[in-house]
């Protein structure tokens, strides 16, 4: 049996499924699509059952790209699975939208009317008997944040599971039943196949579904669609709508009458503690000031935690390299290889949990607690100026810790283009490895201040790209579409389980790729052809970018892994006090190189998966060019003063 | 009169949408559809979101959009 959990976003869906399925969880890749749902196994009355948890989903009608992987997995899931719908109880009457919508699949369902607290803190209070007489389901109170209602959720799951119980659709008014009736027996008239129920089939021709157009084409006619369409055009001019809007505002009237049927509200409540944080952090003066200092102060506990953490890893990791050394003797191929392994899994384990581990609980708290949607809500404004709206700076923000879940995170925006650009915008960011190198050179060696120039030059930068690619790509974007959760104390399970979830996408998309970069360094190394390499790019390192002809190699390595570019640094120039050998001019444009030049390998993959290869070189190109005016404009900016 | 001639506050009806049909769609899965009745709960400096209150939840609107959303104050 299968359990398959879906709800509208910030329902809780996900804490019921953390709640019950717990670590187990795993991640899996849609065929084609690449957002993610997550699938989980448990033991249920001596059985296995799988639970699935599908992302968030408004309504089945949708052109959101995560929303379609829920309403594929759904419409597309055997047999023997149960569907159990998740609803805020707090916003019952926009949740039942889309449960009328899964009812009509006419398959065992549960609900879960969940957060009932919060709902009766808002003065709401509903009937679950009559709610539950009125869908033909069982509705069971929840509060899945203190596991409360969720045993006897799946219990009664289990037995709709067990005995098929299918409940009764919700009718809508007569004329369009009527004409849902006859398209569906014109479907069983042609041989139609009942994969669906034919009203559901005769539903989906009214919503103009298109992930269903192939399934019709595959059985009807043209002269069949022309038929259907004077049907349709008919209940057009009844009702004064376009046919997609048709069901829609059904659903939308329903629910409300539902709403008002298993519903008391207390007239007068108080405006919540909600309100008063808004009036705050939401301020239109004010709330810049506390986002800037509330990200301020998340990414000085970051590099805090960062520094204090890295230098222990790093320490374990030499020792470790160095004992191989010894075993094999230090000049073997073996010792290379093994040394590469070693230098690329430490590479990933340096920066892992000194950094990113730090950063995305942190994120993820941000997140959960609901402030990441108001730092959205008030940058919309600043992001328009680049073309772009508040939900991409989700992506960009992640940025600042590891590309990798940046770019993935772009899936959140609608639009294609959207995503271009800030999958683009991302990739420029300094991520966490780029800032061991900012903070490491210029930092350490010209002055802290410098260092928070050079991320000051890369908002500039981030803000003119933008600029431009918005220009290159006039398209008008919806913009901002986005709902203001509420506040939430988070659940350390969700934070683990989310911060788990992006430390993943790292570790399967970027480790490998450093471990095999570090290989390949060490047999360069072993061959001895850095000096080959350095004189090959020495009209480019030294007569454009005016940097000695040793730092060669560390810009090749730093495609590989970024902080190696500062690791090597120290060994090719044979110093660690690197003002012996550059000057502060030179430290400079080399860091300012370092941090915009091509993404590393790990990025080029992850922008070749979200987007294809033309694109991923066309950014990579993109940031070359970039890195080269700014790097040659430090250069002579410098020899002016 | 559009969403954006209202003040914080105010209570408006939906008589039009005219973002296109995408746009439309997004905002009926959110729950604004026309004739329904919102709140105006917050409007921002240079060209910044708007914020409806419909039956308890709140939405921020980019501004473009918020333009294009037609209302009768009530």
């Amino acid at each position: 049996m299968e359990f398959t959990i879906i709800g509208q976003p910030n329902c809780g869906k996900s804490t019921i499924f953390n709640e019950v399925v717990g670590y187990k969880a795993v991640a899996s890749n849609f065929p084609g699509v690449t957002v993610k749902y997550t699938k989980g196994e448990i033991d249920f009355e001596n059985e296995k059952i799988t639970v699935v948890d599908l992302p968030g989903t408004y309504s089945s009608q949708t052109t959101d790209e995560a929303e379609l992987v829920s309403v594929k997995y759904i419409r597309n899931a055997s047999n023997n699975s149960v569907i159990i719908n998740i609803i805020d109880a707090s916003v019952l009457s926009r949740s039942l939208e889309l449960t009328i919508q899964l009812l009509s699949l006419q398959r065992p369902m549960v609900v879960a009317l969940n957060m009932v607290d919060e709902a009766e803190r808002k003065g709401i209070k509903i009937d679950p008997g009559k709610l539950s007489k009125i869908l033909d389901v069982p509705v069971i109170e929840t509060i899945g944040r203190k596991g409360r209602g969720v045993y006897n959720l799946f219990k009664k799951a289990y037995e709709s599971g067990k005995k098929k119980i299918i409940p009764d659709v919700i009718e809508f008014d007569t004329p369009i039943e009527s004409v849902l009736n006859s398209l569906g027996e014109y479907l069983k008239s042609k041989n139609v196949p009942e994969r669906w129920n034919y009203r559901f089939l005769a539903l989906k021709l009214l919503e103009h579904d298109k992930m269903l157009q192939p399934f019709f084409k595959e059985y009807l006619s043209e002269d069949d669609f022309s038929y259907i369409n004077t049907h349709l055009q008919e209940l057009e001019e009844t009702t004064g709508k376009h046919s997609e809007f048709i069901s829609h505002s059904i659903r939308h009237d329903l629910a409300f009458k539902i709403f008002e049927d298993v519903a008391t509200v207390k007239s007068n409540i108080q405006k919540d503690i909600r309100y008063k944080m808004d009036n705050i952090l939401m301020h239109p003066i004010g709330g810049y000031f506390l986002m800037m200092g509330i990200l301020y102060s998340t990414f000085w506990i970051i590099f805090s935690i960062g520094n204090m953490l890295e230098p222990v890893f790093l320490e374990n990791i030499y020792n470790i390299s160095s004992f191989f050394e010894n075993m094999f003797g230090k000049e073997s191929v073996a010792s290379s290889i093994i040394n590469g392994i070693i230098q690329g899994l430490g590479g990933g384990i340096g920066i892992v949990i000194p950094f990113l581990l730090p950063f995305f609980i942190l994120l993820s708290f941000l997140e959960d607690t609901g402030y990441l949607a108001r730092i959205a809500y008030l940058i919309d404004n600043l992001m328009h100026k680049i073309g772009l709206h508040g939900l991409s700076i989700v992506p960009m923000i992640l940025g600042y810790g590891c590309t990798v879940p940046g770019i993935l995170a772009t899936r959140i925006l609608k639009s294609p283009r959207d995503k271009i650009i800030t999958a683009t915008l991302t990739t420029l960011v300094p991520c966490s490895a780029k800032m061991t190198v900012i903070f490491g050179l210029v930092g350490f060696f010209i002055s802290m201040k410098a260092a928070i120039l050079i991320y000051v030059i890369n908002l500039i930068i981030i803000g003119f790209t933008g600029k431009f690619l918005s220009k290159a790509m006039p398209e008008i974007s919806p913009g901002l579409i986005l709902e203001i959760p509420k506040y939430h104390l988070p659940s350390i399970k969700s934070i683990l389980s989310k911060t788990w979830f992006r430390l993943k996408e790292f570790v399967i998309i970027a480790w490998p790729l450093l471990i095999i970069g570090s290989i390949i360094l060490e047999l360069i190394n072993h061959l001895d052809l850095s000096n080959g390499i350095n004189a090959f790019l020495s009209p480019f390192t030294v007569g454009v970018l005016g940097l000695p002809s040793v730092v060669g190699i560390t810009l090749v390595f730093g495609i590989m892994r970024k902080e190696l570019a500062l690791i090597l640094l120290f060994s090719a120039l044979g110093t660690s006090n690197i003002l012996s050998q550059m000057n502060l001019a030179q430290i400079f444009s080399f860091t300012i190189f370092v941090t915009f030049y091509i993404p590393c390998l790990a990025t080029f993959a992850a922008l070749v998966k979200e987007l294809d290869i033309k694109k991923a070189l066309a950014i990579t190109l993109l940031t070359i060019i970039i890195a080269i005016v700014l790097a040659v404009a430090v250069r002579f900016g410098f020899s002016i003063f | 009169m559009k969403l954006t001639d209202y003040k914080v506050g105010r209570k408006v009806k939906i008589v039009g949408i005219n973002a296109g049909h995408g746009a439309e769609l997004n905002l009926m899965n959110l729950g604004l559809a026309i004739g329904n009745i919102i709140e105006i709960g917050k409007t921002s400096r240079l060209r910044g979101p708007v914020v409806v209150i419909f039956r308890g939840t709140e939405i921020a609107l980019g501004r473009d959009l918020a333009e294009k959303i037609f209302v009768d104050g009530i």
